[in-house]
């Protein structure tokens, strides 16, 4: 054994002193290159991770057995009473030695060593130190086998980067395999390196056993080689897609038993009609608003349609422009429309929900407008002392949401939840000024709207599935073909006819990554191979969903715990699990987010129940109670309890009003200070002074 | 077995549909014997020798080398053979003595002494790289590697092919010197006739892949006999031998090569009516000229 490996060093040790030469060499270059010409960073990376050692791998598997035919030694080597297998290690092994230390030689002087007093390699870049060599030895172990079967190191060279995708394909079924068994990423990239050098281990050996020592032509067995791997990569792949398949319709049955909506024509709200349509009648209220907008361009800036602007932060004159355009008879048909939206039984607007997540929702923004119009009107109705009117316009505010709780998309649902706080924050100002004006029965009218509120974003969630993970996921399935509406969403991103399937580019698209190898990457995903990998993704993504729609039907405080070690669990810094389960994880963590947004709203609508119920307790009483507890069952059959707690909102007296909070997300007690800009920050809370 | 260092029966190597190498050979080498294994170049000597070492797998038969089969068991074989391949290239950049150094480590029976005796004896300078040798000399280093392991056969690829002549006969020499004293057996394939005819006590002839004949030396030349007749008148047409290889008519003379010659058969030539019968000796050369020419009858 020494003797071949003095003899493999020797064969060798010119090539090495040569290779640390150049290595030495392009190590100084960047000394005398201009300092614009390149980044040293940019040139090490370059050079000491890539060019480098990708030349010596080459190179050192390509001359380690062709040398032997060349120099016609072979024939010695192989008369001498070794085992061809021992002659075979020996080579491969002594020459990947001098190959690592080559190898780790260029990682070290070109990361390591402090270039114009800077060093470029941090202890996290360990990983650079394992990867790059263990890449190199699958490049060496592919230029073996390429050296092997064409017996010319120039030819060699030249066809490794074929010979190494072709082992990458037949290993390519069986990586995917790995993937979905590997506990995490050092795990799999353990088990996908060693897949592949084993592979061109085998091929090589063969070679070297029937071409090199027998003289036989290697054909037969490098075919009956490639097809047993084939069988074995293809055989898993087929039995992990077995698998998965079988995973993924226990997962969608039992999710089916949950009664949760799984494809886009379970989401699709039943027709209804015109008659109860509120969406229509909203269509009228949309058009009057363009025609008021017609009508008064100028004085229109003022309006809080369309524009963030608040009202009460504009100057009395400018609060005058609004009024007078408030007094306009079509202003009142308008606010007319709006109340009768609100009271009817049904709301459908004309929304295409085959189209997916490229389904155009014109009509949200609209609807959050005419909320920023309501909170307006009520605004100024409170400011011109009509207070009653001022309260039904808020209480109008309040139900406009309801109009979208019947649609299964998430953001329809959000735009609800908006919609609801700015009805709120109306009646922040006006719970200090009614003062009587405001009967015990318009209090009423107020908690009968609050009562009727969605509190919960379960049609929401259920749709988000069914439009979003659901709708990738049949596409890349094959299970859905790609609409019109979606092929001009993918022509909207500038490239058209990539040449990707159509699933991949709305993929690429809709997650913001449309580069060449992100579209590789959605390209293996939606093909047969990425098959079990997307539905194993699919059937987390459906008892992903599974659990937040059955968090969002707990309170928030009730489902504490679960949601943190469901986020924990979908952490995308748990990168491995973010990679198998990619598709609903680009999705889920905002959903849970969604669920707090709920949370504050209902912590919001509850604690103005309350509120109004301690005003009525007042008008009943004179005072306001000492306790909450007072007001129910005399008011409310029961008390609401704080979401964020699971125990009563807080409330005490000051002075002739009281303080009414909840705690907020934060959980803790901020002594009811609410900044309505920052509603994650503080307590959510209602202060009367009167 | 055990009288035979070498036995194949029914060897054949198959390199393509049409392309056969060996043919079926029998062949039996007695132990202690210089056994010359003639044949043209191209008749597939080096194959059977190279699947005799395992370095090439046969098609088909069997066959023994030292009781072993080589390819199941290359390596004893190898360890007990000493081999010599046909322009046996060695590592050009090793000297004679990191040659030595590479291969003794893999021989047990290494004998450093015999090694040295065979450096001086062949007059080889052990700091002399490899490419700065000689023909000659290259294969002397090749035959001391064969030796120093002390092989109880040697198996020689003509060793001498592309030596010139007076090469030839110092590293002949330096074989028979070894065959002397050492009372080796030797498997000798060569094209060159006349140096194998000095060393040798046994003879094969191989053609195109077939072993035409295997016989002792002395019995070859027994039996493979010229008969020389001639005729008064034109030679008849008709005349015929049993084991008759050739038949050349010059004039009135008429010369048969005969590979079974027995005295009585001379008898059945009488009713030709020849003027006078001759029978000639003949050399391996002209045997072997017979056997594999082109104007051969058989």
């Amino acid at each position: 054994m020494k003797t071949l490996i003095w003899k493999e060093w020797r064969e060798q040790r010119l090539f090495f002193f040569l290779a640390v030469g150049i290595i030495v060499l392009s190590r100084i270059v960047p000394y005398f290159l201009p300092k614009r010409m390149v980044g040293y960073e940019t040139y090490a990376v370059v050079f000491g991770c890539f060019i480098l050692p990708i030349l010596f791998s080459l190179f050192l598997g390509a001359i380690s057995f062709t040398g032997e035919f060349i120099k016609n030694t072979k024939s010695f080597l192989l008369s001498q009473p070794l085992t061809s297998k021992r002659l075979f290690w020996t080579k491969f092994f002594s020459i990947l030695v001098l190959l690592f230390v080559l190898v780790l030689l260029t990682l070290f002087v070109f990361l390591a060593l402090p270039f114009k007093g800077t060093v470029f390699y941090s202890r996290g870049d360990w990983v650079i130190f394992l990867l790059v060599p263990l890449s190199m030895v699958i490049l060496y172990s592919a230029a073996c086998f390429s050296s092997l079967l064409l017996k010319n190191s120039l030819t060699a060279i030249i066809c490794t980067p074929f010979v190494l995708l072709f082992g990458i394909l037949l290993v390519l079924p069986l990586s995917v395999v790995l993937f979905l068994i590997s506990s995490s990423l050092v795990v799999f990239n353990f088990f996908a390196f060693s897949l592949l050098i084993a592979t061109f281990l085998i091929f090589s050996f063969l070679t070297w056993q029937k071409a090199i020592v027998k003289d036989v032509s290697p054909a037969k067995t490098i075919f009956a080689t490639t097809a047993v791997i084939l069988l074995i990569s293809f055989g898993s792949h087929a039995i992990a897609n077995l698998v998965a398949s079988q995973k993924l319709n226990k997962t969608i049955q039992q999710a089916k038993a949950e009664g949760i909506k799984l494809t886009l024509q379970e989401i699709i709200p039943p027709p209804v009609s015109d008659k109860d349509n509120a969406a229509l009648v909203y269509q009228q209220a949309f058009d009057l608003i363009d025609k008021l907008k017609a009508k008064y361009k100028e004085e229109w800036k003022y309006m809080p349609y369309e524009s963030q602007i608040k009202t009460e932060k504009l100057t009395l004159q400018q609060k005058n422009v609004i009024s007078r355009i408030m007094k306009d008879p079509e202003f009142a048909r308008f606010y007319a429309l709006l109340e009768r939206a609100v009271n009817l039984p049904s709301c459908r607007f004309n929304l295409r929900y085959e189209d997916g997540p490229a389904m155009l929702l014109p009509h949200l923004s609209k609807m959050r407008s005419l909320a920023r119009l309501l909170a307006a009107r009520t605004y100024i109705l409170a400011q011109e002392g009509r207070y009653k009117e001022a309260m039904e316009s808020a209480t109008t505010g309040l139900r406009l949401g309801n109009s979208l709780a019947d649609e299964s998309i998430l953001i329809s649902q959000l735009v609800r939840i908006a919609a609801d706080q700015i009805a709120m924050d109306s009646f922040r100002q006006l719970l200090n000024n009614f003062n009587g004006a405001v009967s015990v029965r318009d209090y009423r009218n107020l908690i009968s709207a609050i009562d009727r509120k969605d509190k919960s974003l379960t049609t929401g969630l259920e749709g988000e599935l069914a439009l979003g993970g659901g709708y990738f996921f049949e596409l890349g399935l094959g299970k859905r073909r790609i609409t019109a509406r979606e092929s001009e969403f993918i022509a909207s991103g500038g490239k058209k006819n990539i040449g990707f399937p159509a699933a991949i580019r709305v993929m690429s698209r809709s997650f913001g990554q449309d580069n060449i190898g992100s579209q590789i990457f959605w390209t293996i995903y939606c093909s047969y191979l990425g098959k079990p990998v997307l539905k194993e993704d699919y059937a987390f993504s459906i008892q992903g969903y599974s659990t937040l729609i059955r968090l969002s039907q707990k309170t928030y405080f009730s489902a504490k715990n679960e949601t943190s070690e469901w986020e924990r669990k979908i952490s995308i810094t748990e990168k491995f699990a973010a990679m198998k389960h990619i598709v609903s994880l680009l999705m889920l963590p905002a959903l849970g987010r969604a669920n707090q947004q709920q949370s504050i709203c209902t912590a919001g609508l509850e604690s103005l129940k309350l509120a109004t119920a301690l005003k009525i307790y007042k008008q009943k009483h004179g005072n306001y109670p000492d306790m909450l507890l007072s007001v129910s069952p005399e008011i409310i059959p029961e008390l609401p309890l704080d979401p964020f707690t699971g125990k009563d909102y807080i409330y005490r007296k000051e002075g002739k009003g009281f303080i009414l909070y909840s705690v907020g997300p934060n959980e803790r007690d901020d002594n009811g200070v609410y900044d309505p800009k920052h509603p994650t920050t503080y307590d959510i809370a209602w202060k009367v002074l009167n | 077995m055990a009288e035979y260092v070498i036995e194949t029966q029914g060897l054949t190597k198959r390199y393509t549909r049409r392309n056969e190498a060996v043919k079926s050979l029998d062949l039996k080498v007695p132990k202690g014997s210089v056994y010359v294994f003639l044949g043209r170049n191209g008749a597939g000597k080096t194959t059977t020798i190279r699947m005799l070492l395992g370095l090439l797998q046969k098609t088909a038969g069997k066959a023994e080398v030292l009781g072993l089969d080589p390819d199941k068991n290359p390596v004893p074989i190898k360890k007990r053979v000493g081999y010599v391949a046909d322009n046996q290239k060695m590592y050009d950049w090793m000297t004679i003595q990191e040659t030595i150094n590479f291969c003794r480590p893999f021989y047990p029976t290494w004998n450093n002494s015999l090694a040295e005796d065979l450096l001086k004896r062949f007059e080889l300078p052990k700091r002399a790289k490899i490419k700065e040798l000689s023909r000659g000399m290259n294969g002397k280093v090749a035959l001391l590697l064969a030796l120093a392991h002390q092989p109880e056969l040697l198996i020689l690829d003509d060793p001498t092919s592309g030596l010139d002549p007076v090469v030839r006969r110092e590293f002949l020499q330096g074989i028979i010197e070894i065959i002397h004293q050492e009372a080796k057996t030797v498997f000798f394939s060569t094209h060159i006739i006349t140096e194998a005819e000095q060393i040798a006590d046994y003879a094969g002839v191989l053609e195109e892949g077939k072993l035409l004949l295997s016989q002792p030396l002395d019995k070859l030349k027994d039996s493979v006999k010229q008969i020389r007749l001639i005729f008064e008148n034109k030679v008849p047409d008709d005349v015929s031998f049993p084991g008759l290889l050739k038949k050349e008519l010059v004039g009135h003379e008429l010369v048969l090569t005969v590979k079974d010659y027995a005295p009585d058969a001379l008898k059945s030539l009488a009713r030709f009516n020849p003027k006078s019968t001759e029978v000639l000796d003949l050399n391996l050369e002209d045997i072997f000229v017979s056997l594999v020419g082109k104007e051969a009858v058989a």
